[in-house]
């Protein structure tokens, strides 16, 4: 669960820290190859698996098995507004 | 890469997740109706992952191509594909990270039952996901075509 909550939070405020700080020229995209999406990418995919094995390793049977009785709505509650955020985001 | 190459694999890649998406449809409902996990949907889910990832994987092969190829003529022509396009990148990761983690989910905490509401979440998130860039991708496979 942390891996697949933690991959596309991390990739979403990756992609919109970078449109709101880096002010990107839009003519500069078509020059670009795709260094800047498989950077996210992977950083993304590092940071879930990262927050997946310390959590693995730092939660006890018993506090997992609390997160994972709310973890739909925990789910619900992280994916759609981040889903969300996206839609249009170059 | 040349044109028939990419259109090639362009269309492999949309095939292989339209079938990985279909596949996700069976422990999806399996954990709607069941309060067990049976060995089947673990192998399905297992399999959908397996079939989501091997074409996002072979998305993002293909992307340079379309960054250097195709994405100028749709820049060039101001076409609203453009954006839709990234939105369908982004919700790709999405998707092929929720039905990972739901699968993982399912085969390491299926015995307990809010593991298994967690791992349906994740897949059903996966799924829908994975359906809205399906038809953006259609959508702008449409557009595309014509753009090389």
């Amino acid at each position: 669960m942390a891996f697949g909550l933690g991959t596309p939070v991390s990739y979403a405020t990756q992609r919109l820290l970078a449109k709101l700080l880096l002010h990107e020229n839009p003519a500069m995209v078509v020059s670009q190859v795709h260094t800047p999406f498989t950077w996210r990418l992977f950083l993304s995919i590092l940071h879930g698996v990262l927050l997946g094995l310390i959590l693995a390793v730092g939660l006890s049977d018993t506090r997992a098995g609390r997160v994972l009785a709310a973890g739909p709505w925990i789910v619900a509650g992280v994916i759609i507004p981040f889903a969300v955020s996206m839609v249009m985001v170059p | 890469m040349t044109p028939t190459l990419f259109a090639l694999l362009e269309r492999v890649h949309g095939h292989l997740a339209l079938l990985g998406l279909a596949l996700l449809m069976h422990p999806i409902v399996s954990l709607m109706r069941r309060k067990g996990v049976p060995w089947w949907t673990q192998a399905t889910a297992d399999l959908a992952a397996l079939l989501l990832a091997a074409p996002f994987g072979l998305g993002w092969w293909i992307y340079s191509d379309y960054r250097a190829h195709v994405k100028g003529g749709l820049y060039a022509t101001k076409s609203p594909a453009l954006p839709a396009f990234e939105t369908k990148e982004h919700l790709a990761v999405f998707a092929m990270a929720l039905a990972i983690a739901g699968t993982l989910t399912l085969r390491l905490a299926g015995k307990d039952p809010g593991g298994r509401r967690t791992a349906l979440a994740l897949l059903l998130s996966a799924w829908c996901c994975g359906v809205v860039t399906g038809v953006i991708g259609m959508w702008v496979s449409a557009v595309t075509t014509h753009a090389w």
